[in-house]
């Protein structure tokens, strides 16, 4: 055997054990057009940068502090394809397969919905590197020029491969959202405008990086890093299995892998923000940082759990099949399982959660405020959300978990809106004075509680405090609503036996 | 763990049907474009899947191929739910749609292995089954060229190819002849033939082209309107559409053409005024040269009406039965509902 079969073969052995998407999407990329004109167009413009900074420089090259200078340049161009072509490649790549009626053939092979985004994913990576490696000699050469910073260099580029990936990851998410046509024309248009903005951002971040020194042997500025890096990494997490979860089959599970993550999330942050109390004493987490993370936290719990709590609440065969048959353990995930019962269930658990966060921080008596009235915001509008969506599929099958979740929002508009119509039709005086009237308002509201910061503002604790009980009273209203419902998804779940043959061959309803 | 998938004759030998569907609906709002379908499949049979456009077929066959889920009921492939086993009904079902896209920048080997690796398969089983499958469906020497150029013809083979690259037990096409011209459709007619007879594969293919599936198919089902109509052997179908399941005899068409001459006319109507009384013989209709007639008896009573016929002196140059096709069945037995 020649040294080319014998390269050929091993190149076979080792393909085979790659994604096959990654393999056919690598080969197709490095075929297209799109591929070989940017990977041109890269050298080119890298080169002319070399040659005309050069020629500007004059001299000065061999004195000056030319070396961060060209490595913005060379920066600039490797980000616009790592940032721009090849985030927008991936969206591309997932609508062209709808595009182009290949999908559905690759849905029905054996790849799992993971393998199709990992291997989309991947195959934008293997792009990426060699949009470096062609960028790499020109970064070598700014290495010997005056000016130039290794420890810097090494931490844009890797921050730039890292921050692809992530933009990469979201532009496929992104991409499975519709299957519309004419909605897809719609996302690629705001698809285009998302990247263009975050590939400036991007470079207007580095550009004030760049002209700075890193702090690298300041700790907090390791914390700021280490908190990005999570951070990111989780919602990149977050992005992957909203991704997996619309590829993924009907009957299956698509709700448990984001439930997770979205619990993770929350633990992620307040397992920082302990952290960080317990290296450094409590009384270094300022009250206006747990004030920021409970605004993240309740925000981050409305949107999920208003997603969570208005699923339908069929759980098919085949999820069923798949729980564990151990009683603990049924009781344990029950909750992070697919229906809008236990999706309140999951929402409930982490507002108290959040609640009891606070409280055992002993952080000032304005913050806990916050927290607790944000966190019974939070339960009230998609208590209300979860209750509208089993009312509405009482009434018809035709109601949809998204009419539920456009109802919630409206309420919760009307309910903003709603202490202010009188004065909007001349019937009363604006006023600027927070009336408990406003309760509906948790923006202002938040507002008021926390301008009662260490005395300040103009509202005394009764009116905080005659807003949490109301808002209290109605949160208890809507947990008696939906009591029954979250003990019944619960205990759906943890009491669940196998399904008997009978039942495995009966004709049900699966929608 | 994978679990190893089943050869056709370990299929064969569970003497369970290749593909069952029980009870099947699949409801869009108030439309109801799957109603209460229920039909098997054994291996090494070609089942023809007939109905007007918006019948449901295409929308069977989507849930069996795992693309839909059913409102109601269920359909297994080699015994697994579609519904509950979606992976494993996967590894044993093939599916032609009846129209595939096709991927740029891409040959015919690469796209084969691209689904062959997308199957599991690995090292030389890959490189076996695409070289299977490049001599079944004989596109040996366009194995370089770009898919995105192949001719309709070249195209469906590739996409038959794409369906047998995993080795299924079960097929399903789409309109798999549509588009093609007759050398194309003959060719492609001539390959699945081959895929029940010498690989025992369970076919089953709908079509417009109702002559060709009556060639090949072993059985049909017949659906209009999200409902079965009829379904069965061929054979099964155009008796029960007479009202007679046990007896073999029934109406055929029978066809007798006698010598033209300057007395056709006069040797016409004594030929027709013979037919008349004759028993088992109904509807005469004479044109020129030629009379048509429903026969009700077997093929000994066809065979005596011959005899009699020349004994009686008619110059029959023509006698033939035209028995009723399966294009026949299907325009009895369907009202032309759409829905």
């Amino acid at each position: 055997m020649s040294a080319g079969d014998k390269f050929f073969h091993l190149a076979d052995y080792l393909t085979d054990r790659l994604n096959p998407i990654l393999v056919k999407e690598t080969r197709q990329a490095l075929k297209s057009r799109q591929f070989i004109i940017t990977f041109m167009l890269l050298l080119t413009v890298a080169w002319l940068i070399s040659v005309f900074g050069t020629v500007w420089y004059g001299p000065a090259i061999e004195y000056g502090s030319a070396g961060r200078a060209f490595f913005v340049a060379y920066y600039y161009v490797i980000g616009f394809a790592s940032l721009f072509v090849v985030p927008f490649g991936s969206f591309r790549s997932m609508l062209n397969e709808r595009d182009h009626n290949t999908y559905e053939l690759l849905s029905i092979s054996t790849l799992s919905p993971r393998q199709i985004v990992n291997g989309k994913l991947l195959s934008s990576m293997v792009q990426v590197f060699i949009y470096y490696s062609a960028i790499a000699p020109f970064i070598a050469f700014t290495s010997l020029l005056q000016g130039f910073d290794l420890a810097m260099v090494t931490l844009f580029l890797l921050a730039g491969l890292l921050w692809s990936f992530f933009v990469s990851m979201v532009a496929l998410m992104l991409s499975t959202l519709s299957s519309n046509r004419q909605w897809q024309a719609i996302n690629t248009i705001g698809m285009i405008g998302l990247l263009l903005w975050q590939m400036s951002a991007a470079f207007g971040m580095s550009a004030v990086g760049l002209s700075e020194s890193i702090p690298f042997d300041s700790e907090e500025f390791w914390w700021v890093l280490v908190s990005l890096l999570v951070g990111a990494g989780s919602f990149f997490l977050l992005a992957q299995q909203i991704a997996i979860s619309r590829l993924t089959f009907e009957s299956d599970n698509r709700s448990s892998g984001i439930r997770i993550i979205c619990t993770l999330q929350f633990w992620l942050l307040w397992g920082g923000v302990w952290a960080y109390a317990y290296r450094y004493g409590m009384a270094a987490v300022h009250e206006d940082v747990i004030a920021a993370c409970a605004t993240m936290s309740s925000i981050h719990w409305l949107i999920a759990g208003l997603i969570f709590s208005t699923e339908p609440d069929h759980v098919s065969r085949r999820v069923r099949r798949n729980v564990s048959r151990l009683g603990a353990i049924r009781f344990l995930v029950a909750p992070w399982l697919p229906g809008g019962r236990r999706g309140l269930l999951v929402l409930l658990i982490h507002v108290l959660m959040l609640a009891i966060f606070v409280r055992l921080g002993s952080w000032d008596l304005w913050v806990q405020n916050m927290v607790l009235a944000a966190a019974l915001y939070v339960f009230i509008y998609v208590a209300i959300g979860s209750a509208i969506g089993r009312l509405g599929q009482m009434v018809t099958p035709e109601f949809r978990p998204a009419h539920a979740r456009v109802l919630t929002i409206l309420i919760g508009a009307l309910g903003m809106i709603a202490p202010y119509l009188p004065a909007a039709f001349g019937f009363t005086r604006w006023s600027n004075a927070y009336s408990l009237g406003e309760f509906a308002n948790p923006g202002r509201t938040l507002i008021i509680i926390s301008e009662t910061a260490y005395g300040s503002g103009s509202h005394n604790n009764a009116t905080v405090h005659g807003v949490l009980l109301i808002l209290t009273a109605i949160a208890g209203v809507a947990l008696l609503i939906n009591l029954k419902a979250m003990f019944q998804g619960f205990s759906e779940m943890a009491s669940w036996k196998s399904a008997t043959a009978a039942e495995s061959s009966s004709v049900y309803a699966e929608d | 763990m994978i679990e190893p998938v089943l050869s056709a004759a370990a299929i064969d030998q569970r003497g369970e049907p290749a593909l069952e569907l029980r009870h099947l609906h699949r409801f869009f709002g108030r439309l109801k474009a799957v109603d209460d379908v229920s039909f098997k499949a054994w291996p090494g049979q070609v089942m023809g899947f007939i109905g007007p456009n918006g019948a449901g077929k295409t929308t069977s066959m989507r849930i069996l191929a795992t693309l839909d889920t059913p409102t109601a009921g269920d359909a297994f492939v080699c015994g697994y739910s579609v519904v509950d086993d979606p992976d494993k009904v996967r590894r044993y079902l093939g599916f032609m749609p009846d129209s595939f896209g096709k991927y740029a920048n891409m040959n015919v080997v690469e796209y084969l292995d691209f689904y062959a690796r997308a199957y599991g398969l690995r090292d030389a089983q890959r490189r076996d089954a695409i070289e299977h499958v490049l001599v079944f469906t004989e596109l040996r020497k366009l194995a370089d060229k770009a898919i995105n150029t192949l001719s309709k013809g070249m195209s469906q083979r590739l996409g038959l190819g794409r369906c047998l690259i995993h080795d299924p037990q079960v097929m399903i096409l789409d309109e798999p002849a549509a588009g093609l011209d007759p050398r194309a459709r003959v060719e492609l007619r001539e390959l699945i033939r081959l895929l029940a007879t010498e690989m025992k594969k369970t076919v089953l293919i709908s079509s417009h082209i109702l002559t060709e599936l009556g060639e090949i198919c072993d059985s049909a089902a017949i659906i209009e309107a999200g409902q079965i109509l009829a379904y069965g052997t061929v054979d099964e179908i155009q008796r029960k559409q007479h009202g007679d399941s046990t007896e073999l005899t029934r109406a055929r068409s029978l066809h007798v053409r006698i010598a033209a001459g300057d007395d056709a006319q006069s040797r016409m109507l004594g030929l027709e005024k013979w037919l008349l009384e004759q028993p088992l013989i109904n509807l005469v209709q004479c044109s020129g040269a030629a009379a048509i007639f429903d026969f009700e008896g077997n093929d000994e009573d066809q065979q005596r009406l011959l005899h009699n016929m020349l004994a009686a002196g008619h110059p029959v140059i023509e006698f033939y039965g035209k028995t009723q096709s399966l294009e026949d069945a299907f325009m009895n037995i369907t009202k032309g509902i759409t829905q």
